[in-house]
């Protein structure tokens, strides 16, 4: 059965047809939604939230695109939305403890290749974030990403390579330490 | 640092940068059948109420009063831009002008808050109720333009303002997308927005910033 017929199915009431689309997709959705969290409770959370919506808006899924390009847009967007009420919360809690447990965390107190450009990658902005997982973390082709965040390839590959300039500036003092 | 490096760096750090774990299929399953399965988890179904009405003028007068307020709105938040400098004092503007220039900016931005209130208080009850008001999505566009009209205007001028404005534009985005996920989708939704809602005291920050008497 195809995907069209198991959303055909899955609109007609056949909640086991659902079942085979969720499993069909949740391990890319998960892996992303992970990727871009780094909270095994946000992923699940946002991963089962991006299923209740496919499902409940399944009868506005078109089939221009595929599934799983859909899937990944509405994945993104609740993770993007999502990470950022978690940013204002945090931002907001931290903004009441002194300034010493802030410092704690500066690249500086991080001296390890990997610590560091975890850091690095934390601080791009989200939208090169994005595609810097989906291409380079988790395997997206541009034409991929490009139909999952609605932009052209183009602006994907330009997205890549700003990120990843990004990503060198702010690495660029590890030179002696890489070498 | 060369090219190659750089890349090899990615390559070898990159990789492990939040780097998923086993996936619980199963239990995200059972949580999304919950969700999606009103009829068996025992929440209300509201697909019968599909035919009601949209508008409900009749049993809700503050519709009109509402719409009179947006338009208050929209002259107080231009009256406070046009007479409110960036830099008042290093403009040498005296201190009373600028408590003057304040006062509209003040007095609408209260006027928003009374209407936002109003709105939040529908969605608690809806939620509650397991119910939307056809109203509630068009009413949340209107006061979602008015935050962030104020947003703009109000600016770093009161902090606490500006993360109150902020947290309600975050509702009523979700409010508006109400409209779009439909009465039966909608209605999870709406529990879930009230949630977070009151997890962030939205009410009471509210009420908090108006007068006592109400305006």
């Amino acid at each position: 059965m195809n995907e069209a017929e198991l959303v055909g199915r899955t609109l007609d009431g056949d909640d086991r047809a659902f079942r085979t689309l969720y499993e069909a997709h949740v391990d890319r959705i998960f892996r992303l939604t992970y990727r871009m969290s780094g909270d095994d409770d946000l992923a699940r959370e946002y991963t089962q939230e991006t299923f209740v919506r496919a499902y409940k808006g399944l009868s506005k899924f078109r089939g221009d695109a595929a599934l799983s390009t859909w899937l990944h847009s509405i994945a993104v967007s609740i993770t993007l939305n999502g990470l950022r009420q978690v940013k204002r919360r945090q931002g907001r809690e931290r903004s009441l403890e002194d300034g010493v447990q802030v410092a704690a965390h500066e690249p500086a107190a991080t001296p390890h290749l990997r610590s560091r450009l975890n850091d690095a990658i934390d601080r791009l902005p989200d939208l090169y974030r994005t595609v810097f997982l989906m291409h380079d973390l988790e395997g997206y082709t541009h034409r991929e990403i490009a139909e999952t965040l609605e932009v052209a390839e183009g602006t994907s590959k330009a997205r890549l390579s700003r990120a990843r300039a990004k990503l060198r500036a702010m690495l660029g003092d590890l030179e002696e330490e890489f070498a | 640092m060369t090219d190659d490096r750089f890349e090899e760096l990615l390559d070898q750090a990159g990789a492990g940068y939040n780097l998923p774990p086993a996936i619980p299929r199963d239990e995200m399953w059972e949580a999304i059948q919950a969700k999606v399965m009103p009829s068996e988890a025992g929440v209300v179904p509201i697909a019968q109420q599909a035919g009601r009405p949209t508008w409900q003028f009749a049993r809700r007068p503050w519709l009109g009063l509402a719409t009179a307020a947006a338009a208050l709105l929209v002259l107080g938040v231009g009256i406070g831009r046009f007479s409110a400098p960036t830099n008042p004092v290093a403009r040498g503007v005296p201190a009373t002008l600028i408590a003057a220039s304040a006062e509209p900016l003040r007095i609408v931005t209260q006027e928003h808050l009374a209407s936002a209130e109003a709105l939040l208080s529908l969605v608690n009850t809806d939620a509650r109720a397991g119910r939307i008001e056809g109203d509630i999505s068009a009413w949340g566009t209107r006061l979602l333009f008015e935050t962030r009209l104020l947003m703009s205007s109000v600016g770093g001028q009161d902090v606490a303002v500006v993360e109150l404005l902020r947290d309600l534009e975050l509702i009523l985005v979700q409010v508006v997308r109400l409209k779009e996920e439909g009465v039966r989708g909608g209605s999870e939704d709406l529990r879930l927005i009230a949630e977070g809602m009151n997890d962030q005291n939205v009410m009471m920050r509210i009420r908090a910033m108006l007068p006592a008497a109400g305006i």
